[in-house]
């Protein structure tokens, strides 16, 4: 548990790391996490069904969760004079769901969540793209391999059973993180959180997952048809896990090269050139792996190979030569900028409380994470990406526009 | 400290400690030039301050017929090129103080923010007096830009909730001014020439009554002396009369089906004429559509969603303009379950017009939206939208200050009378984006007209 006390506006956050996400599934059984984070605003044995989103809401709150491949978090920022509120709420949820659990509700919010991956893949223009490029990216029985969401057929396969061997195998204390931000007084807020989640016991030691040896894809490439009107493509290259010197090499370098209109493939593939209409880049924080995407739109009349082989150029570039210090200072400034607004909400806070907590035991690292990017140059950043952004360790996803009358 | 072994009453929700009162945060407004006033807000929750030139009474609504999207386009080209400095180098300069810029139209003011580090407000405040006062819009630019935006209109057609909301908006208001696309189309811009935007910028951006905001962790007399040295140069033009938009005509109940063959899903928008923003009956609105769809627990979410899952969410919203805007609600639902949605939701209007709410709905509602009240002000560009607001709409220093208690004013007669009077049935739009075949026979009571992505009549196969 984490708490730190800010008192500057009457709010506190509270927030919830589970240290489970898509990750602990297997195969056959992909969205499980996702689904059950679901299950987790359905009541549980003291709260009735949506009543975790009516008090919150009724006390002036917001709140939501959400399951990402390592974790599944729970959230709520109330005004200051309802922690308690939240304390309930969650404690109730993790210690005594299943009294609440039917099949009922299993079967009206698999069809919520069938519906939910038709918004936000299926019924989305290059939706199928992310999927298709993990897949290519991290071989059978990598964790990492399947969406977060899950395939729709095991999403409709999900029983009572497996969500209640979740609940069971995943969702308790030794295995969460509790963060409290915000209005309270750090001694009553330990012995309040004391009192609600101190009785629930401790579960099984979580099972450890197994990791499939990571071949490289060899530049793995797949060619997507869609309902598109612009050519798209996805790259992307499997990295050292969030928390190595890589990663942080990784996120600066995907920074400067794309982030403002003065990065360099903005200004040479968007404004001089014009073969591509925007061009972005991330890394992303997981934990047994990082994934490195780099992603590029074509303009209506270039052809995709050649907005390829432009990305190709400027890869080579960034192994070969050093980038600028300009170039790093800029990327660096606005990362710091970026940074410090993420830090403005008592509930983004807690959320990177328990993020530290979760990966490191290290809370305080939230500190320190901004100085990170200080003792990174040229030189860091052009042996990452000789090293780490090479074509063998790289799978790529072409999407074009379906041809006419398919 | 002892951990406590107190047992704890699970059974009821436990009770609240007394509140602490929160007040919206202090601002102050001066004249910084002729017709520019500056509202500054010093918040220091961190060391960021948000920095806006916002001109109210432009925007899209002045787009002239034929040239949708003028407004758009001439905010994009703002920082494209100024006396002083060239597109990149306007883009180098704000990124290496680790700064973000943008310019953009809304369909009541164009505004030009820049968020930044405290320690660059300086540098950050010449540079958003330069873009702001010396934009040139280079002929090259506007060739760039306008090739962007066509790029963006064909993205658009692949976007099934974009298709929707315009489709809407086009139904709603027909040839009316919040019925033309605000990034425009192919052929309007196509037509816009640099002599077009040069106008759109003289008489609708660079004139009297434009408010600078100043928000973050700043000193407010040091601020207002750079702010006057960066803005001297200011020569603006008089604004235009005020415009008056006037609702259109509505229409009886009807739907449109936007015909994607292959949708793996149905985007719903349903909605008609709502009403202006400064319009004495808004809170009340505002109260009635928190229930109404406004948030997860409001009786559309509820039901689409809980009750019958057909859909991940479904909301509903009254848009806040000058004129009277679309109420709409928005869902995406399984395609086989469209034609029962549309049905639950026209029964739920027809229920809120047909009772009082619960007493306990109303307190829930009243509480929450007081909730995203204070929530909203965390942020600097959270209490810049709130000042904005009163700029844009022309309301009184002291609503901010009055709005707990406007909120709370709402009964449950009010809200009754609200539901009455600005919730139609049986003059909504309905628009259903996905396969035709599957939504006609779904649509058929109301005699859907079918339509493909580009807005051309299709004939049923």
């Amino acid at each position: 548990m984490v708490i730190h006390p800010d008192p500057s506006l009457p709010l506190v956050a509270v927030n919830l790391w589970y240290h489970v996400g898509s990750k602990n599934e297997r195969q056959g059984r992909t969205g499980l996490a996702h689904l059950f984070e679901h299950m987790l605003f359905q009541g549980s044995e003291h709260v009735a069904a949506n009543d975790h989103f009516r008090y919150v809401q009724q006390a002036g709150g917001v709140l939501n969760g959400s399951t990402w491949y390592d974790r599944t978090n729970y959230y709520e920022t109330l005004p200051s004079n309802h922690l308690r509120l939240g304390l309930w709420l969650e404690s109730d949820r993790m210690g005594f769901l299943l009294p609440a659990l039917t099949p009922e509700k299993l079967e009206n919010q698999r069809e919520v969540v069938m519906n939910e991956r038709r918004q936000r893949v299926d019924n989305q223009p290059y939706g199928r793209a992310m999927e298709r490029l993990h897949e290519l990216l991290y071989p059978e029985g990598h964790p990492y391999r399947w969406p977060v969401i899950g395939y729709m057929d095991d999403i409709a396969a999900a029983s009572l059973d497996d969500v209640e061997t979740f609940f069971r195998t995943f969702y308790a204390p030794n295995n969460a993180v509790l963060s409290l931000v915000g209005d309270l007084d750090p001694e009553v807020a330990m012995e309040e959180a004391e009192a609600w989640f101190g009785e629930l016991p401790a579960g099984p030691p979580v099972p450890e997952v197994q990791v499939a040896s990571a071949a490289l894809p060899g530049d793995a490439r797949e060619v997507l048809e869609d309902n598109v009107n612009l050519a798209r493509l996805y790259l992307a290259w499997s990295l050292p896990r969030f928390g190595h010197e890589d990663w942080y090499a990784a996120d600066l370098l995907s920074r400067v090269l794309t982030e403002g209109r003065s990065s360099p493939l903005y200004q040479d593939l968007v404004y001089r050139r014009q073969i591509a209409r925007d061009v972005s880049s991330f890394v992303f924080p997981t934990e047994l792996a990082s994934t490195f995407l780099l992603v590029a739109t074509a303009r209506p009349e270039t052809d995709p190979a050649a907005l390829l082989q432009a990305l190709d150029e400027h890869l080579v570039r960034a192994a070969s030569e050093e980038l600028p210090p300009d170039d790093i200072e800029r990327a660096r400034n606005r990362l710091l900028t970026g940074w410090y607004s993420d830090l403005q909400t008592v509930g983004r806070r807690a959320d990177l409380l328990s993020q530290m907590t979760t990966f490191f035991d290290q809370p305080e690292r939230i500190a320190t994470e901004a100085d990170r990017y200080r003792q990174l140059g040229g030189p860091e950043l052009r042996s990452l990406a000789r090293r780490l952004l090479t074509r063998d360790r790289r799978a790529v996803v072409t999407v074009l526009p379906r041809r006419r009358g398919q | 400290m002892s951990p406590r072994r107190t047992r704890v009453d699970r059974t009821r929700p436990p009770a609240a400690t007394p509140p602490r009162e929160f007040r919206f945060p202090p601002f102050y407004r001066c004249g910084i030039a002729p017709g520019l006033d500056a509202v500054i807000a010093p918040n220091g929750r961190g060391p960021l301050v948000n920095l806006q030139f916002l001109v109210p009474g432009g925007g899209a609504q002045r787009d002239e017929e034929g040239l949708s999207g003028l407004a758009t386009l001439t905010a994009s080209l703002l920082d494209r090129g100024t006396e002083q400095r060239g597109a990149l180098e306007i883009a180098a300069d704000v990124e290496r103080l680790g700064a973000y810029l943008g310019a953009s139209a809304g369909w009541d003011a164009t505004a030009i923010s820049l968020a930044v580090l405290s320690d660059y407000v300086p540098a950050a405040l010449e540079l958003l007096a330069d873009v702001a006062l010396g934009a040139v819009f280079p002929e090259p630019e506007l060739e760039r830009v306008r090739k962007e935006r066509l790029a963006d209109l064909l993205r658009r057609r692949d976007q099934p909730s974009a298709l929707a909301e315009e489709q809407l908006a086009r139904s709603i208001y027909g040839d009316g001014i919040y019925g033309r696309p605000i990034l425009g189309d192919e052929t309007s811009v196509e037509r816009v020439t640099r002599e077009a935007v040069r106008n759109f910028y003289r008489r609708h951006v660079a004139v009297s009554g434009a408010t600078l905001l100043v928000v973050g962790d700043v000193d407010p007399d040091a601020i207002v002396d750079k702010a006057r040295q960066a803005f001297a140069g200011w020569r603006p033009s008089e604004p235009e009369p005020v415009l008056r938009i006037e609702a259109p005509a509505s229409r009886s109940l009807r739907a449109v089906v936007v015909d994607r063959p292959h949708a793996a899903q149905t985007e719903l928008r349903l909605g008609h004429v709502g009403i202006p923003r400064r319009h004495p009956d808004f809170p009340a609105v505002t109260v009635m559509n928190s229930i109404l769809g406004g948030k997860f627990t409001s009786r559309i979410n509820l039901n689409l969603r809980e009750r019958n899952g057909y859909t991940y969410g479904a909301n509903s919203r009254f848009a806040r303009r000058t004129g009277p805007g679309p109420f709409r609600i928005a869902t995406a639902v399984a395609t086989e379950n469209a034609g029962d949605a549309v049905r639950e939701v026209i029964g739920e209007l027809r229920r809120l017009r047909a009772e009082p709410v619960e007493v306990e709905e109303l307190e829930d509602a009243r509480s929450y939206l007081l909730g995203l009240f204070l929530y909203g002000v965390q942020t600097v560009e959270g209490v810049a939208g709130r000042l904005e607001d009163l700029a844009v709409f022309s309301l009184p220093d002291d609503h901010l200050e009055r709005y707990p208690e406007e909120i709370l004013s709402v009964d449950r007669d009010s809200l009754l009378e609200a539901a009455r009077s600005y919730l139609d049935p049986d003059r909504l739009t309905i628009v259903a984006v996905g396969p035709g075949d599957m939504l006609e026979p779904q649509l058929a009571e109301w005699s859907p007209a079918r339509i493909d992505p580009g807005g051309e009549p299709v004939a049923p196969a």
